[in-house]
């Protein structure tokens, strides 16, 4: 049960050792920088909503992490998080955002003007494009924190702006609101629900809440009518804002996707509910790895060819590019289809992210036309960006 | 949205065709079972369509109706989180069986991937869990489960260093051999365990292979500077040699500073005189007045001639053979020279 003991007063009966989880097998950005000190210093504290600190490193604390897999390990449960637990969120933040620093300032550039090219990637080998990004409302707390009541008017402020939108934006909202109270309830005693987040880096954060309630028997999505721009309220962000489509253009995907947002910005500022943004951290989500842009553009692209080529990952880190796996239902079939997306969040625009993605993918296809051709790759290597 | 498709029959009427479901799925072998249940709402022209696995566990996905009637595309087709690792990968990578045993019994399915298709068992082995991977194994995981990466379960349990892993894999007819150029399980069990090496080889792995970057299983050994993996190697036969392109075995356990590696190649006829692709020789690189230094400038060179016969004699008989020495008309005191004993 997530936040067994965070909201206990009689911990504070207890002295900092006994207290003090044991994380000696962690791996985890929050395990390397909290020391028994800091944790003397700040386990008192509390931000205006009530969040502590033991609220903030739950989920680290009740995930190990992987080998493979360097995990955050904390999170954090309203805007003031970042601030009143800053000795603990600083070094964490310049650990997963290569150094930066708690004098930094971070760079946002929603102008899609901005970007060079973009519209040219090939098609036969790029077969779609992407980009998401989180939102947080000001005026709640954050999704580990917030309550039934914020939720809800969280979701009826987000009705009322995402179904005002016109031209290319113009779309449907859900959950089937139509549904009588028998059919919902014939589906909960049949167990068909959508089911709540299982990763338990969500869980444990105390992501899941209620999610077993009438109010959230479907996912609150809504969607334009070409299904190439979507919003998810009350997930992990207040927002979750994907623009996407297939094939190369993105180009095209950018800028429905900046100018989405900003329309979508307005209407909340109508409302006297902007998004959390401050000139350090860029805009504000609950996980210090989105913080920044909360960006993360990316292509399905198929490189069988350069996938398999002995410098492939070099090359990545190279672009300050990441792959996955597209998780298809039988990606194997398909042989060598990545998700190519950008690296970074922190320290520089949505621009230069979107830019870092459009070249380094028009380079990786490159290379795989010459490697189909059977010529070498090594004079295409580039620098370190 | 993904270019893959899958083609999924419906069972219920009227929708008795096929849907083809585009992007990914975090539990992808929830395709499995087959079987949906529909609400159509004519209203607002929107099927919602509940996948089900054999074991009913559900996954829900909004489709759309166009006017035509057409088949939807899918909206959403992955959760966009920090992490698509399931409970099922938390508990078998941490070795909790009694809560692995009860997420099967809910209906998780056995081969749920994530994003980077790793799967439970790929996890179990990773930590080194034989009690997870065998109940997994015996629930029906993929054995052959390949990630993104090119990792499979067998080459996670040579990372774990579990020789009980290890074994188990290969008793399910784990493939040792490796389509993946960057790593295999025979270069990963020479860095952890000779052990786990040994197993391996009695299944037959390859023991010179060569790969891109990585090099012999030999190469690998040397640069993890695991002395007994290298012995184990070596008396088994592999080529003393082979390294990584230019770079040698040799040249690998000197830049480590491993000097009693240095010994057992140069008793192995190890070459102290090549020269990698910068043309330097081992002794090039090695520290002054290192251990590694004095190794190399204590090897008699050139050879004693009973060395230069030893190798000539182990090269003739092949590596399939030298089991075989045994068997050959020679005083007891000459075979346990040719084996090293």
């Amino acid at each position: 049960m997530p936040f067994g003991n965070t909201h206990n007063n009689f911990k504070l009966n207890y002295k900092v050792e006994e207290e003090f989880p044991d994380l000696s097998k962690h791996n985890n950005h929050m395990a390397k920088v909290l020391t028994k000190e800091l944790y003397g210093k700040m386990r008192d504290k509390q931000t205006p909503s009530g969040y502590t600190l033991d609220d903030v490193i739950q989920t680290g604390v009740d995930n190990p992490g992987h080998p493979f897999i360097m995990t955050v390990g904390c999170v954090a449960g309203d805007e003031e998080s970042y601030e009143v637990f800053k000795g603990l969120l600083d070094p964490v933040i310049s650990d997963r955002h290569g150094g930066y620093k708690a004098t930094d300032k971070h760079k946002t550039d929603l102008n899609f003007e901005n970007l060079k090219g973009g519209d040219d990637l090939d098609p036969n080998y790029v077969l779609s494009s992407r980009v998401r990004t989180g939102r947080s409302i000001k005026g709640f707390t954050l999704p580990p924190h917030n309550s039934r009541g914020e939720r809800r008017a969280i979701e009826r402020l987000s009705v009322e702006a995402l179904t005002s939108l016109d031209g290319e934006f113009k779309g449907k909202y859900y959950p089937l609101k139509s549904m009588t109270d028998a059919e919902q309830e014939q589906l909960i005693n049949d167990h068909f629900l959508f089911d709540k987040p299982v990763s338990p880096l969500l869980t444990c954060a105390g992501m899941a809440r209620d999610c077993r309630t009438v109010e959230t028997l479907f996912k609150t999505v809504w969607h334009n009518d070409n299904k190439t721009f979507l919003v998810w309220v009350n997930e992990e962000d207040h927002l979750r804002v994907i623009s996407m489509q297939k094939g190369g253009n993105m180009r095209e995907v950018f800028k429905r996707f900046c100018t989405g947002l900003q329309k979508i910005e307005a209407i909340f500022k109508k409302h006297n509910h902007g998004f959390m943004w401050n000139e350090h951290l860029g805009y504000i989500l609950t996980c210090p790895s989105n913080l920044g842009t909360g960006l993360r553009g990316g292509v399905h692209v198929k490189l069988p060819k350069l996938s398999t080529h002995a410098k492939f990952d070099e090359i990545l880190t190279r672009l300050r590019l990441q792959k996955r796996g597209t998780g298809g239902v039988d990606t194997a079939s398909v042989g060598g289809v990545f998700d190519i997306s950008n690296a970074d969040r922190l320290g520089s625009s949505e621009v230069e992210q979107v830019q870092l993605v459009v070249d380094g993918v028009k380079l990786m296809v490159e290379m795989e036309k010459k490697l189909e051709k059977g010529e070498a790759i090594d004079s295409m290597i580039p620098a370190q960006k | 949205m993904a270019a893959v498709q899958t083609e999924v029959s419906l069972c219920s009427q009227p929708w008795q065709r096929l849907l083809y479901i585009y992007g990914g799925l975090p539990c992808n072998s929830l395709m499995a079972g087959k079987c949906f249940l529909c609400l159509f709402d004519q209203s607002s022209s929107v099927i919602l369509c509940f996948l089900r696995n054999i074991k009913g566990r559900s996954l829900g996905f909004i489709c759309e109706f166009s006017e035509h009637g057409d088949f939807p595309d899918l909206i959403l087709c992955v959760s966009d989180s920090w992490s698509d690792r399931t409970p099922l990968h938390e508990a078998a990578y941490q070795g909790r069986l009694l809560h692995l045993r009860s997420l099967i019994a809910q209906g998780f399915h056995v081969d749920t991937l994530t994003m980077d298709r790793v799967s439970p068992l790929h996890e179990a082995c990773l930590g080194g869990h034989y009690a997870c991977a065998k109940f997994l194994l015996d629930n029906g995981a993929n054995v052959e489960a390949v990630s993104t990466d090119g990792v499979t379960p067998l080459f996670n349990s040579c990372s774990s260093g579990s020789a009980a892993c290890v074994r188990l894999i290969l008793q399910h007819n784990a493939s040792i051999g490796t389509t993946y150029q960057l790593a295999s399980p025979i270069h990963e069990a020479a860095k952890k365990g000779v052990e786990c090496l040994e197993l391996l080889m009695s299944y037959g792995a390859h023991i010179d292979m060569e790969l891109p970057v990585v090099g012999t299983p030999l190469y690998s050994a040397c640069m993890a500077r695991a002395a007994a993996c290298v012995e184990a190697l070596l008396h088994s036969g592999a080529d003393v040699r082979m390294g990584c392109g230019q770079d040698s075995p040799l040249h690998a356990a000197v830049g480590c500073e491993g000097a009693n590696i240095v010994d057992l190649l140069l008793d192995f006829g190890a070459d102290g005189c090549c020269r990698n692709a910068e043309g330097k020789t081992p002794l090039d690189l090695s520290t002054p007045n290192s251990a590694v230094r004095a190794a190399l400038l204590l090897y008699p060179c050139p050879c004693s001639l009973s060395q230069l016969c030893r190798f000539c004699i182990r090269r003739s008989l092949g590596r399939s053979r030298l089991h075989r020495t045994s068997s050959l008309f020679l005083p007891h005191s000459v075979q346990d020279f040719l084996l090293y004993q």
